[in-house]
């Protein structure tokens, strides 16, 4: 009996479980013809929900069979391509063979429909296809998000996952107003927006992108859901309040950036008397002029990026140049627009910045000649302060899908003063005094400048066409008044004063410039690989430079001085005009080009009303080639020939004396320098191994190199003009390799580099030839894991060498630089960071002080509330104070070493409260 | 009323391909790969740049058959610059329908992999949508491949081998078009030829790093780790 039960028992089970050996068969044929089609196709779908089971396709006679079929509810759908689609039910249960007989094609048809249950209650309306929801008619607690709205919804279901299913079908795409919100997961406006910003919720199948984009319909639909927001809701605000102090540092910021559709409003308030002047990188995208992306195409037919952040004046950035102390203050009001479907854009910003600074220092040189040595030693102290106010906006018009115009005007208005205070003096080789000098300078000026460019660019149908205009306009003036007084002492061998000088003069100084240029450039497909690109540029410029000295007479400053007098007008007219070819294949690119320019300068001295002219011709020709071994590794190598001109101070006959014992004299014969230079670059990158590599080496030659002379006289005064000298280059090496290594989460990094060059100078009238090498090379290790915590060491050396022809010494010095950081997240939302920089660098001259300097940063931040918009934070500057301004630089005949004021170690105690609207939406602010 | 047009409809074609239904067995086919590069890009610098590139990057392929086996390759050249496309984006794939396997040369960054495995086992969902592609009449099948990524298929009866674009297979008929919305990408077939495959044509790739899916896939999500929402994307791109 126990037997027959297990032998029943597993029967039940193979025909319930594990049958799958229903078969069904039959012929086909032609309801017409009564000719059996062979090559049908035969497919099998479960019933429920139209997925493929299995499918065959009848033979030459018209006979199939599908075998191995599990029970179930099926549809068997047979198709041929010229005949109508037969559709037939059947069940199975997982043993049987069903036998279709003879199904004629064309006589019977049935089609799958599906069907949608509609539902109609109150507060939901049927629009055409769109089934939509008035929200308010949903009851809702406060603060509660849409998610908490849509589950009270009929016919809406929303899991814990955050899935919806509207009317049967699982929901795809939540848009809101429309338009997708920040990503194509759903969840992410249904759980941030809050429930009362909601007007409507409407429900429908979306057409695909594609389909929309490329007007064929692929045949897919997405269930939809669109949010409609209340109209008082597409608007908000967001901004940052933030005060710190501590002992005399103190910081203040407020933000503020309310937005309603595209329109967006923001304005911003800054002042400290620390070194953190500006705006961070984050603040300055948010409530600054945002960052200016400028995209272009390159040569080979790719794309780079310039960014540019706002302000774009010597205050930009953070404005502090990390010599003395500054007081800062910045304001800021933006507002930009779009609108008629983006057609039109418009920016507009106004920046106020007011910078004073205090600075003191110490210079020493040692001024290496052919066969003397000898020190000048100055200390100084200054105090500045600049105001400026600037304005710009931008008007950007996309015409159509072709044509795109595009208007930008700046303007600014500023004054600055300052006050320099200079002690001096001149040491010859045994440490006896040459001449020492008291000088003062106190001046004023006012600048003012006007930009506009306007460009129009059109594309055609014909890929590879396009078409620009720019025309660009620049004016800047400057009028300064100042004055110089300055006692000088001269003494002999035996340190006896035998000669004492004394300036007392007013200076003014005007200057304009303006330029006005036109550029047209016209690209055009000759093959599909080659390209060629046409452009013709004009420029006009003219500047004119007043340079007026006068003499105290009976306590006025009346007597005007001849010899350090001048004005000066430089015009320059450039017709440049050049034609560009590139051949772009999968594997490699190449392009060569030449821009031939012809340059006619008129330099007029409007005093003694002399002119000179003269003009240059000259040839840019570029060529590069780029191969590419994949997509991440590549060579390329390049040419390109450029000039520099002389600028106009270098260029006018005139004194410059503000310092007396240091003079620079202009010099109108100087030419314009050419630079040919060639570099090749490798990189390879592997993206599985996370493993870098690039190196590259660059050339450059330059003919009628700009350089100066100097000649120093027997009282130690020396003075400077800009001169033209052959056989300057350059030569560089550089590599870089960041590798992960394996099993681990620590990167290493190393970098090396080698340079050197050549440089050309006069002094005392003899060319002195300086060779420079420097030799660089570095390692880092750092590892970071999953915002928890980063660390960072970094070690590295620099050796240096320079040999002068002329004293026939060669300076050599080593320098070390470390770095080294570290932040972790602790629990309770605390965090703690530190950074450390170590800088010791060898001795090379005997008045060399110690310059071993270690400066260490440190941090402490906790974090409050459950979005953590308040942050409280301690931070304490070059804890071991020993941050001491210092810089060396080793010149042809001069080894230059600096000591300054700066910030040395203080603590800021911050608390920073990040705010916004309620309900609101911000725009779309990450790329 | 429109049942009756249907009918009317239904006579018409059925009279007009009365006898001219061909089965092809083999041939070529000529697919034209399309992602739409505007649809990747957020934000607002993505305006700028949509200024300045082509909505598309427009490649193609082939795909020839014969029998039981296709292979699936780079054709005629198409748009140069990759910088906006996806790593495994110029794919050779071999299929053998008998032995429901196929070997694959994907250049995956750096490295070039040779996937050898079973075809895909994707579960279809017939519909009764259809739409003419290339001068073939093809039904609308959708599935969701790799637990999240939606694949719509246009699939002929008349082109006899179960094979597509990629490694998408498995339906009764050829897929002359693909679409996978969360890829941006379309592939349309544009031209079927008639062509007798020789031998050659159906060498398997060779040259790569061998592998399988799902060695692959942990390769992938290790070294993608810190892509973020990228990391995903460009592993579906891959894992196609």
């Amino acid at each position: 009996m126990r037997r027959y039960l297990l032998l029943l028992f597993t029967f039940i089970f193979s025909i319930t479980g594990f049958s799958q050996n229903s078969s069904i068969k039959g012929i086909i044929t032609d309801t017409s013809t009564n000719r059996n089609l062979g090559n049908s196709v035969i497919t099998v779908l479960n019933l429920k929900d139209s997925t493929l089971v299995s499918f065959s396709r009848s033979d030459v006679s018209g006979n199939f069979i599908l075998t191995q079929l599990p029970a179930g509810k099926f549809v068997v759908l047979i198709t041929n391509p010229s005949f109508a689609d037969y559709v037939e039910n059947v069940e199975l249960n997982g043993t049987d063979a069903v036998d279709l007989k003879k199904v004629s094609l064309t006589n019977k048809m049935k089609l799958l429909q599906e069907i949608i249950i509609k539902r109609q209650l109150a507060a939901v309306r049927m629009k055409g296809d769109t089934t939509e929801y008035a929200a308010d008619s949903f009851k809702v607690k406060e603060n509660a998000s849409v998610e908490d709205l849509l589950k009270k919804m009929p016919g809406i279901q929303v899991d814990k996952n955050g899935q919806i299913i509207a009317q049967g079908q699982k929901v795809e795409k939540v848009l809101v107003d429309g338009e997708e919100f920040f990503s194509d997961d759903p969840t992410v406006a249904t759980r941030n927006i809050r429930a009362d910003a909601v007007d409507k919720v409407q429900v429908f199948d979306k057409k695909s992108d594609q389909s929309v984009f490329t007007g064929v319909d692929d045949g897919e639909k997405t269930r939809t859901l669109n949010l409609k927001l209340k109209e008082n809701k597409k608007q908000g605000y967001f901004g940052k309040l933030s005060a710190g102090g501590l002992t005399k540092y103190y910081t203040g910021q407020g933000m503020i950036n309310a937005f309603k559709g595209k329109r967006k409003a923001a304005a911003f308030l800054v002042t400290t008397n620390t070194d953190k002047t500006g705006l961070n990188w984050q603040d300055e995208r948010s409530y600054g002029s945002g960052t200016e992306g400028m995209f272009f195409t390159t040569d080979d037919g790719g794309m780079g990026m310039a960014f540019s952040s706002g302000g774009g004046d010597e205050f930009g950035g953070q404005g502090y140049s990390g010599q003395g102390l500054p007081t800062s203050w910045k304001g800021g009001l933006h507002f930009s627009n779009k609108w008629d479907k983006d057609v039109y854009t418009t920016n507009w910003n106004y920046r106020f910045n007011k910078l004073d600074e205090k600075s003191a220092g110490t210079t020493f040189r040692q001024n290496i000649l052919k066969d003397s040595v000898y020190y000048d030693r100055e200390s100084g102290n200054s105090s500045s302060q600049k105001i400026r106010h600037s304005l710009n906006g931008l008007m950007e018009i996309q015409v159509d899908s072709f044509n795109n115009i595009r208007i930008n005007a700046n303007s600014g208005v500023g004054t600055s003063q300052s006050f320099n205070l200079y002690n001096s003096e001149a040491l010859s080789e045994e440490n006896a005094p040459v001449n020492k000098s008291v000088r003062t300078t106190n001046q004023k000026s006012d600048n003012n400048t006007i930009n506009s460019s306007a460009i129009w660019r059109r594309k055609f149908r014909k890929k590879g066409r396009n078409l620009s205009l720019t025309f660009d306009q620049k004016y800047n003036e400057s009028n300064t008044n100042g004055f110089l007084y300055g006692l000088s002492s001269f003494y002999d061998k035996a340190g006896i004063n035998f000669q004492n000088d004394t300036t007392d003069q007013m200076k003014v100084n005007d200057n304009t410039s303006s330029s006005l240029s036109g550029r047209f450039s016209w690209s055009e497909p000759l093959t599909k690989k080659l390209f060629a690109e046409f452009n013709y540029a004009y420029t006009h410029s003219s500047s004119t430079l007043k340079r007026l000295s006068y003499n105290k007479e009976a306590g006025k400053y009346s007597k005007y001085i001849d010899s350090l007098s001048n004005d000066y007008l430089y015009n320059v007219n450039t017709n440049s005009a050049g034609a560009n070819f590139r051949y772009n294949t999968t594997k490699y690119n190449a392009s060569a080009g030449v821009n031939l320019a012809r340059t006619d300068f008129r330099q007029t001295d409007q005093v003694i009303d002399t002119s000179r002219t003269y003009n240059y011709v000259n040839i840019f020709p570029r060529a590069n080639f780029s191969y590419k071994f994949s997509q991440f590794s590549s060579v390329s190598i390049n040419y390109n020939g450029s000039t520099r001109q002389p600028t106009i101070e270098q260029l006018q006959p005139v004194r410059e004396n503000s310092n007396p014992l240091n003079i620079t004299i202009g010099n109108p014969s100087l030419k314009q320098e050419f630079r040919h230079s060639i570099n090749l670059n490798y990189n390879n990158y592997k993206v599985l191994n996370q493993r870098s590599i690039y190196v590259g080496t660059n050339y450059s030659k330059v003919n009628k190199g700009i350089s100066n002379s100097y000649t120093v006289d027997s009282l130690g005064r020396r003075v400077n003009q800009a001169i033209n000298v052959d056989g300057n280059y350059n030569m560089g090496l550089y590599g870089y390799y960041n590798v992960k290594i394996p099993k681990s989460d620590l990167h290493f990094d190393a970098n090396s580099s080698v340079n050197f060059y050549r440089s050309t100078n006069v002094s005392n009238k003899l060319q002195n030839t300086t060779n420079n090498g420097t030799y660089s090379f570095g390692i880092g290790l750092s590892i970071d894991k999953d915002d928890k915590y980063e660390f960072r060491l970094a070690p590295g050396a620099t050796y240096s060498s320079q040999k002068s022809s002329l004293s026939g010494t060669t300076t050599k010095y080593w320098s070390y630089r470390t770095n080294a950081s570290a932040k972790v997240d602790l629990p309770y939302k605390l965090s703690i960071g530190s950074d450390a920089d170590l800088n010791f660098r060898q001795k090379i001259t005997a008045f060399d002080r110690n310059n071993n300097v270690i400066v260490w940063n440190a941090f402490a931040e906790k974090k409050f509330f459950k979005k953590e918009t308040l942050v409280l934070q301690f931070r304490v500057n070059d804890i071991l104070n020993q941050n001491k301004g210092y810089s060396r630089s080793v010149n042809p005949t001069s080894i230059v070493e600096r000591t300054y004021t700066t910030f040395m170690r203080y603590g800021l105690l911050t608390l920073t409260w990040n705010f916004n609207s309620s309900g609101s939406t911000p725009p779309k602010s990450d790329f | 009323m429109k049942k009756q047009l249907l009918i009317i409809l239904f006579l018409f074609t059925a009279f007009a391909g009365f006898g001219q239904s061909k089965f092809i067995s083999k041939g070529r086919i000529e697919f034209e790969r399309k992602v739409n590069i505007h649809a990747q890009m957020e934000g607002e610098l993505a305006e700028q740049f949509k200024k300045l590139i082509p909505q598309y990057y427009t490649t193609y392929f082939d795909l020839i058959f014969a029998g039981d086996k296709s292979i699936y390759k780079p054709g005629k050249e198409g748009d140069k610059n990759n910088m906006w496309g996806r790593p495994a984006s110029e794919n050779i794939v071999y299929s053998d329908f008998t032995n429901k396997k196929y070997l694959a040369r994907k250049q995956v960054f750096e490295q070039a992999y040779l996937i050898e495995d079973s075809l895909r086992n994707a579960v279809w969902k017939i519909t009764n949508d259809k739409r003419d592609i290339a001068g073939y009449e093809c039904r609308r099948a959708t599935t969701v491949i790799m637990d999240s990524v939606f694949v719509v298929a246009f699939y002929t009866d008349e082109i006899m081998i179960s094979g597509g674009p990629e490694s998408f297979s498995g339906l009764p008929g050829t897929i002359l078009g693909l679409v996978i919305p969360r890829l941006h990408t379309t592939w349309y077939a544009t031209k079927v030829e008639n062509y007798t495959p020789k031998d050659e044509d159906f060498l398997p790739p060779s040259k790569g790093k061998k592998t399988n899916n799902a060695q692959l896939k942990t390769t992938l999500t290790n070294s993608l780790k810190d892509w973020g929402k990228w990391a995903q994307r460009n592993i579906w791109a891959i894992m196609i």
